[in-house]
């Protein structure tokens, strides 16, 4: 060191420390650039997960949650809606001022109406299969629900590989679906059969979509299927370019398109409801890694038109459709650290979220399944921030989507 | 496989593409075999008993499917069988959850009955369970639930003839048990220490009669209890812990390195060890010429 201080001349030395400094500071603006960037757009934000080839959010967590029924311990009470109880509620459909909803592993179907929670199908201890009114009614694991445009109930029983349905005067009955082989524990293994609905087999249907005609799709989750039932016909299957892993949800657009949620690959597929289904491509890339969509639903936000939203049951987040990615609108991700909190979609939490349902007035409804909790998501403040610049200068794409139309329901 | 305890040359007992379980109590080893189609191409197995002094092999019953996990008594046979998700991957659908289910038959064969089924519809997300042995004509077990408050665990029973599933213990934070004849041993996070994740309790109950006892503490969170001819054991880390119902005699047996990773060379013995169907034991051989190598390679 002397003898630099010796050979050195003082502006010499000024000089290459002012060059280090230049160095460092080039160097950590490139990297606080690449992390801001990459938490705008490219994988993450605030810990949070997100899928491949999902956009991460920027202003985007502009909905409001609430908690609408439930607590977050398991049990089974009717009642003031913040003192009721369900066990894993799967999914929820909405149909007028009401929330209907598969509470699985209560084996019920309950309904939401002004602020009070009723059973009006099944609700035994033990999975069951009986038709009847009410609590005689048995069901085993209702996994979806739809209304149709008649106001009956339309129930994925999945636990008895059935369709049931609940008539407008409150009398359940299988809708379609025959009986199946049985295991040595006597519970019906499913199969698989088109046909006359009354002779036709499922294999645990999960997410129900009903439309205006009254025509029933069906996610036939462990025949890897699509089925479609038109009223008093036949059941046939969707064709697919590909092959379905587990569907969980299905959802309809106005203009005669059907979305497709499939767990665990994480893939949504889509095309004309009479098919074939094709995959969905999201700016080029396939939605896999952790993504698990468990629920889907066409809603309006206030931002316009209709737009897919998904419930992801493994990041524990709900994303939205946005023409070519889908971007994190709620949640705050991670299964481990997950739990249940309400408030703007940047600290809402889920667990296991399931079923998605849009409700009129910019409003979705979901099962969240893991939380035994029904929760309320406002949309209607969204899209405020959907043009612009993100933090660190990049530019995010934020095209609207196409007008899809509104689905009646969606398990 | 058969070796008499004095030494020497292995023999096979029974042979087939898949055994699976396997029980000894008084002479005989029980075990089942998969059969890999039947007349109805389902899969399913035999629970097969074999005479350890003559291998003379009896078929007690033909099973839908083969067991992970047997216990025996003198009247019984029991066994687990746990059974894959149906739709891998999507957890919020409760029937398709992974299901694990208890059977027991009498020793001298006959039909099985299914005496508890686990899982399912109970809960979303489910640990695992370990069968603990059969009293008292009851199959005990031990059983983790994950539930979003955390992880449940607590020690069940239900007859072997068939009824309702009895709670014996809530054990949270447990990570073990252990069952002989009526004593029932198990972990439990300590109270003393003040630091429940850190040390370990180890509480003692007989069936039949009322209260829980202490029977060991400041243990390693680790620790894996031991039953064996009605003494009850710990190993805790490296070390083998005598426990009593009087707390003073609670005894360290042997002390070793924590956390064994490897066989440990002391003095002209090497020391390791196993794992065994029920909890852990400390073996001992004499030191070969490659084990005295690796030894002084490895310290």
């Amino acid at each position: 060191m002397q003898r630099m201080k010796k050979d050195v001349p003082p502006l010499l030395g000024v000089a290459l420390i002012l060059a280090v400094l230049a160095t460092v500071l080039v160097l950590y603006w490139r990297v606080l650039l690449r992390e801001e960037t990459r938490g705008a757009g490219g994988g993450g934000m605030g810990g949070s997960r997100s899928p491949g080839g999902v956009a991460a959010p920027a202003g985007l967590r502009e909905v409001e949650v609430e908690t609408v029924a439930g607590q977050t311990q398991a049990g089974y009470r009717d009642g003031p809606a913040a003192q009721a109880l369900f066990s894993g509620p799967a999914a929820v459909a909405v149909a007028g001022d009401t929330v209907y909803i598969a509470d699985s592993r209560n084996h019920a179907v309950r309904a939401l109406r002004d602020g009070q929670v009723t059973t009006i199908a099944g609700g035994a201890a033990e999975p069951g299969y009986a038709d009847g009114r009410g609590e005689a009614a048995r069901l085993s694991a209702p996994a979806g629900i739809a209304v149709g445009p008649s106001g009956t109930i339309f129930i994925a029983d999945t636990g008895n590989h059935r369709i049931r349905r609940i008539s407008p005067d409150g009398a359940v009955s299988t809708y379609a679906g025959a009986a199946t082989p049985k295991d040595d524990l006597g519970r019906e293994l499913g199969g698989y059969l088109d046909g006359p609905a009354a002779a036709a087999q499922f294999r645990y249907p999960v997410g129900l979509a009903v439309d205006g005609d009254g025509t029933l799709y069906v996610a036939d989750a462990g025949n890897h299927a699509v089925r479609r039932i038109p009223p008093g016909g036949v059941v046939t299957t969707i064709p697919v370019e590909g092959k379905l892993e587990s569907p969980t949800a299905v959802c309809l657009t106005r203009d005669g398109a059907i979305w497709v949620s499939d767990t665990p690959g994480g893939i949504l597929w889509t095309g004309p409801t009479a098919g074939p289904l094709r995959r969905w491509q999201g700016e080029g890339e396939g939605v896999e890694g952790s993504f698990a969509p468990a629920g889907i639903a066409l809603a309006a936000d206030g931002a316009g038109p209709d737009r897919l939203y998904v419930a992801d049951s493994a990041s524990n987040c709900i994303f939205r459709l946005d023409a070519d990615r889908l971007t994190l609108v709620a949640g705050q991700g991670g299964a481990q650290t997950s739990s249940s909190v309400d408030g703007g979609g940047d600290v809402a939490r889920f667990l296991c979220p399931a079923g998605l349902a849009a409700a009129g007035g910019r409003v979705i409804y979901l099962a969240d399944c893991g939380n035994n909790l029904i929760r309320r998501v406002d949309l209607s403040a969204m899209g405020a921030h959907r043009e612009g610049r993100v933090p660190g200068g990049g530019e995010r794409r934020s095209r609207a989507g196409g007008r899809r139309g509104g689905g009646r329901s969606a398990g | 496989m058969v070796v008499p305890r004095a030494g020497g040359r292995p023999r096979a007992l029974l042979s087939g593409a898949i055994l699976s379980g396997l029980a000894l109590d008084r002479g005989t080893a029980y075990s089942t075999r998969e059969i890999p189609e039947t007349s109805d191409l389902r899969q399913g197995a035999q629970l097969l008993s074999v005479s350890l002094s003559t291998g003379a092999t009896t078929t007690l019953a033909t099973l839908s499917e083969a067991a992970d996990q047997i216990v025996s008594s003198q009247g019984w046979l029991a066994w687990r069988k746990s059974r894959e998700p149906a739709l891998p991957g999507v957890p919020f659908v409760a029937a398709a959850a992974p299901v694990t289910v208890i059977r027991a038959v009498a020793r001298e064969g006959g039909t099985p009955r299914v005496i508890a089924v686990l899982g399912g519809e109970q809960t979303v997300l489910r640990g695992g369970m370990e069968l603990l042995g059969i009293a008292r004509d009851c199959v005990y077990w031990y059983e983790r639930n994950a539930t979003p408050e955390g992880e449940r665990t607590a020690i069940r029973r239900a007859p072997c003839s068939g009824g309702g599933i009895e709670t014996v213990a809530v054990a949270d934070g447990s990570r073990a048990a252990a069952l002989d004849g009526d004593v029932l041993i198990w972990t439990a996070p300590s109270l003393e220490a003040g630091n429940p994740g850190t040390f370990s309790s180890v509480r003692r109950m007989e069936l039949g009669r009322p209260g829980v006892k202490v029977i060991g503490d400041w243990l390693d969170s680790g620790t894996i209890p031991l039953l064996s001819n009605g003494r009850a054991y710990a190993q805790d880390r490296g070390s083998l812990w005598r426990l009593s119902a009087k707390r003073e005699e609670q005894a360290r047996l042997y002390e070793g390195p924590p956390r064994l990773a490897f066989p440990r060379a002391i003095g002209d013995e090497e020391f390791m060890f196993m794992q065994l169907d029920r909890g852990m034991a400390l073996a001992k051989r004499p030191l070969t010429l490659w084990a005295r190598v690796r030894s002084a390679v490895w310290r």
